[in-house]
């Protein structure tokens, strides 16, 4: 017979929850109910960040290194930048910023049609590792990024 | 963990198993496997969430050097060894594949 048992979760806004579980077998299992409405939290939290992004248009971190001097990316990519997690699209950014610096300028535009054909792959993989994480609370937070930790 | 071992997954692996010790950037593994860094990007993120990769990215002032910070990547402990195995069992596999086309193409004859 499983128990009742909760835990507090601290959300991305400082928010502090109670979340309901059940510890059965020595396992910690979320209760199908709660599973459910988090995973509405989450999918309207990134909702909410895709619009914000959105709204806020091009930033500092959607600028490219070309040469010696900063240029914003292309539409495209940019566009599809926004259909990933933020970290996951910080870090997209970033391989193609380097990427861009390291090669030819002649090869760039094969660089950025090689990030955008593979970049459906990268938007599924990382909503699949994302959504989860949010859901069951494993998200981390800004400040606790390390690049050392695993992605 | 057990991975879909596609032609690009071996080279990347086979790039990183070359010295596990050293730690490769993104043109020096396009260099190593031939590949564009945008078809390693989504291996190297699907390697390190499943712990066979880890990566982290320079610490420098890209302003001061002229240049964007690098993302450095090399195998985990466990990493090598299971790259090492899984290259193997697809060494094998596809021995056994072509083995099996070359008795295929004896027995029409």
């Amino acid at each position: 017979m499983p128990y009742v048992k909760g835990h507090y979760r601290t959300l991305p806004d400082g928010r502090r929850i109670f979340v309901r579980g059940h510890y059965r077998g020595g396992h910690y299992v979320t209760d199908p109910g709660q599973l459910l409405v988090k995973t509405t939290a989450a999918l309207s939290q990134v909702l909410e960040e895709i619009k914000t992004i959105c709204r806020r248009g091009a930033q500092p971190d959607e600028t490219i290194w070309r040469g010696d001097r900063i240029e914003v990316l292309g539409r495209l990519v940019s566009a599809i930048s926004l259909l990933m997690p933020p970290t996951t699209r910080r870090r997209w950014l970033d391989n193609i910023a380097e990427a861009l610096h390291d090669f030819e300028p002649e090869l760039h535009q094969r660089l950025l049609r090689d990030f955008l054909v593979h970049a459906p792959a990268v938007v599924v993989r990382s909503w699949t590792v994302d959504l989860p994480r949010r859901v069951l609370g494993m998200a981390r937070s800004p400040e606790r990024h390390d690049d050392r930790t695993r992605w | 963990m057990v991975f879909r071992m596609t032609l690009q997954t071996q080279l990347v692996l086979r790039a990183l198993l070359r010295n596990p010790a050293k730690e490769l950037y993104g043109r020096e593994l396009a260099e190593e496997t031939g590949l564009m860094p945008g078809t390693t990007h989504p291996i190297l993120l699907r390697l390190e969430n499943d712990g066979w990769v880890t990566s982290y990215k320079e610490d420098i002032d890209p302003h001061v050097e002229k240049r964007p910070a690098r993302r450095y990547y090399r195998l985990t402990a466990t990493g090598a060894t299971q790259a090492s195995a899984a290259l193997t069992t697809a060494r094998r596999a596809s021995r056994d594949s072509a083995l099996r086309d070359l008795a295929g193409e004896g027995g029409t004859r």
